[in-house]
């Protein structure tokens, strides 16, 4: 499977945003939000993204759409350089690539019936008025709505019906790809899984290929083939899923999952927990070296001098670490051994 | 048996609105003792947050609350209000989601901190409140506090602010603290410097803490015990260990089923509660989960179940928590 071009290639995508103050609005820094990411996302897979505030996996799924302009690097989209294309293809190239936000509640136009939130970009696209309405009605009952409910507002859903009619909206024009960004975070434990698993429905029904952004590592482990963990624009690890949980080698990845609470008292009660120090960097003033090192219990004077670069160590398993854990090691004993020496 | 450092009984919320009177807390009672974290979990509209208003005396004009809650001997609804400021802040205290909107943005960190001193401590002059809010800010882990004293809440961090409002909480020694989703707006590793900075600071005091959550992992690792509320009832009170593992109740069972796992099968389905929680304006009739429960009856559509008592410490709501089937999550491999 692996002969065949993956439907998106990143090559060292950046984008920088520059702050500006004072009268003559000059720039007075720069935002480092997108920092040298490459990565492949394959025909009908699913990569997801985790990383916490900051890390810039929003940026970087608006980059890919260009709804951000990216400062540098390549987005090849099943061939097609999507970073210089002309405004006018590439508008007619984001039929096949879609977004869905996370806030239900501030992404659907509120004076608008369903219908014409979900039939908008048919109509841009220029699909007749019947077609649209037929098309609409398969896509409500596509995500589990009816089509009566299409002559509704959208106060008069809950939180993931409305998150429903975002999807059916991203389906309306058949894209390939679609980006979803914290699509179940603002929504009730037990709705989330709802929309979880009509995604994937919808995966498997319409072939598509997905990039999930999330915070949460349970969400994105679930739905995901592949993980990529981000820390202040860069990519720290990315592997299979299985792999990301299974078998870490960043310590960032490893601080992640020991940080995330477990349902279940009794694993809560046997693990220890690794409680990383300081606050996130601001991305306007990384730190020299790894952007991780201000926080990583393994840092030596090399992590400050040189940026680790991402280095495959088994077949599909990239990290960017000086120092990268073997499977089986624990952060909190290479850690203690570490402070010894 | 010692006695309960919190009482509340058959506590009810409602407000007035445009549609007439929606009850957002319906009859809820629970004793909290002193010392335990007793964690009350829900989805939205559960009434979780109202509850905690209520006993803090924090809700809007429009609500009507009724019931008891005796603290320290005295019911907080039918006291002074006098009586009821030296509690609020002093001997109960409340933690709130959002420290941006909670701290006042032009006065500086350590005036806000020592006001909330000095109010219930007023002989303790500016400069000692000063010296004791240093030493707060030290002890839940805000680095450089003689600086940071003098620096405004926007200069903070999310998690910075989360520390300095601990800080606050329990400036007067509580003896019962109320942090409602105390964690809930910062990044996961920030949320486990906080909740550690939490447990730290109950044990400093001895304080008994009601945590508000919609967090079953948080649950699972700091509270004792647990009740879960749906529809402003209270469905299942026993507790952690039984909650995860042995519940009595249709509700809690399903939002256990509905978390996904990093321990489960790539692909497997999760098994969602269908529907969505109800809103308050419209409460079902019968049990507020019966449209969503697979279990539903009859019965349930008419009433609701009685609050039961089922073993030593270990109550439900549910008018067939005898004839459920056993449960335990770790054994769900795909239901």
């Amino acid at each position: 499977m692996t002969a065949e071009q993956p439907l998106v290639r990143v090559t060292d995508l950046k984008t920088h945003f520059p702050i500006r103050a004072g009268l003559l609005r000059r720039q007075v820094g720069t935002v480092y939000a997108v920092d040298g990411v490459s990565f492949s996302i394959d025909e009908y897979q699913t990569l997801g993204v985790v990383g916490e505030s900051g890390c810039g996996k929003t940026t970087l799924g608006r980059s890919i759409l260009r709804l951000e302009q990216p400062t540098s690097g390549s987005v090849l989209f099943d061939g097609v350089e999507i970073t210089t294309m002309p405004v006018g293809d590439l508008r007619r190239k984001r039929s096949d690539m879609q977004f869905v936000f996370q806030d239900p509640y501030a992404s659907l136009n509120s004076r608008w019936p369903v219908n014409d939130i979900v039939g908008e970009p048919l109509r841009v696209h220029g699909v007749s008025k019947a077609e649209t309405k037929s098309r609409v009605g398969e896509l409500l009952k596509a995500v589990g709505l009816l089509p009566e409910h299409g002559n509704r507002y959208p106060h008069e859903f809950s939180g993931g019906q409305r998150q429903r009619i975002g999807i059916a909206r991203a389906l309306a024009l058949r894209p390939r790809l679609i980006i979803l960004d914290e699509p179940v975070s603002a929504l009730d434990v037990s709705v989330q899984a709802q929309v979880i698993n009509l995604l994937e429905q919808l995966q498997d029904e319409f072939g598509l290929t997905y990039m999930f952004i999330a915070h949460d590592l349970s969400v994105v482990h679930h739905i995901s083939d592949r993980i990529m963990v981000m820390y202040l624009g860069h990519v720290m690890e990315s592997a299979e899923a299985t792999d990301v949980y299974s078998a870490p080698a960043h310590p960032y990845t490893h601080a992640l999952l020991s940080a995330a609470p477990v349902a279940d008292p009794d694993i809560e009660a046997t693990r220890r927990r690794i409680v990383l120090e300081g606050d996130l960097p601001s991305p306007a003033a990384p730190p020299s070296g790894c952007p991780f090192r201000t926080r990583c219990p393994l840092a030596t004077e090399k992590c400050a001098a040189e940026v680790p670069e991402l280095t495959e160590i088994t077949p599909g398993h990239v990290v960017a670490c000086h120092y990268p854990l073997e499977p089986g090691q624990r952060l909190v004993d290479v850690a203690a051994a570490a402070a010894h020496r | 048996m010692p006695t309960p450092i919190l009482s509340v009984s058959d506590l009810t919320v409602s407000f007035r609105t445009r549609k007439g009177t929606a009850e957002a807390v319906r009859g809820l009672s629970y004793d909290l003792m002193p010392g335990e974290t007793l964690a009350i979990v829900g989805e939205s509209g559960s009434g979780k947050s109202v509850s905690a208003l209520a006993l803090m005396g924090l809700l809007p004009t429009t609500a009507t609350v009724d019931g008891t809650a005796t603290f320290d001997g005295n019911d907080l609804f039918t006291m002074k209000k006098e009586q009821r400021r030296k509690i609020r802040g002093g001997p109960m205290a409340m933690i709130f989601q959002d420290p941006m909107t909670a701290f006042n943005p032009v006065h500086t960190i350590g005036d806000q901190l020592s006001e909330a001193i000095r109010i219930h401590q007023p002989d303790v002059s500016k400069g000692d409140a000063l010296a004791e809010v240093e030493h707060l800010l030290r002890q839940v882990g805000v680095p450089e506090p003689g600086r940071r004293v003098h620096q405004y809440p926007h200069e903070f961090s999310g998690g910075m602010r989360q520390r300095a409002m601990i800080a606050m909480a329990i400036a007067n020694k509580p003896v019962v603290l109320l942090a409602d989703e105390p964690t809930t707006a910062l990044d996961v590793t920030i949320q486990a410097q906080v909740m550690e900075v939490l447990a730290e600071a109950q044990e400093a005091t001895g304080s008994a803490m009601i945590l508000i959550t919609h967090d079953l992992g948080l649950v699972a690792g700091t509270a004792d015990r647990v009740i879960v509320m749906y529809g402003g009832r209270s469905f299942e009170e026993c507790a952690t260990r039984d909650v995860f593992y042995e519940s009595r109740n249709p509700y809690t069972r399903g939002l256990l089923q509905s978390i996904p796992r990093l321990t489960d099968e790539r692909g497997a389905a999760l098994s969602p509660i269908p529907g969505s929680p109800p809103s308050i304006v419209s409460m079902p009739k019968g049990c507020a989960f019966a449209p969503r429960c697979v279990h539903r009856t009859a019965v349930c559509e008419e009433t609701s179940a009685d609050w039961e008592q089922i073993d030593i410490g270990h109550w439900t709501r549910c008018h067939h928590h005898d004839e459920l089937p056993s449960f335990d999550p770790r054994d769900e491999v795909d239901a």
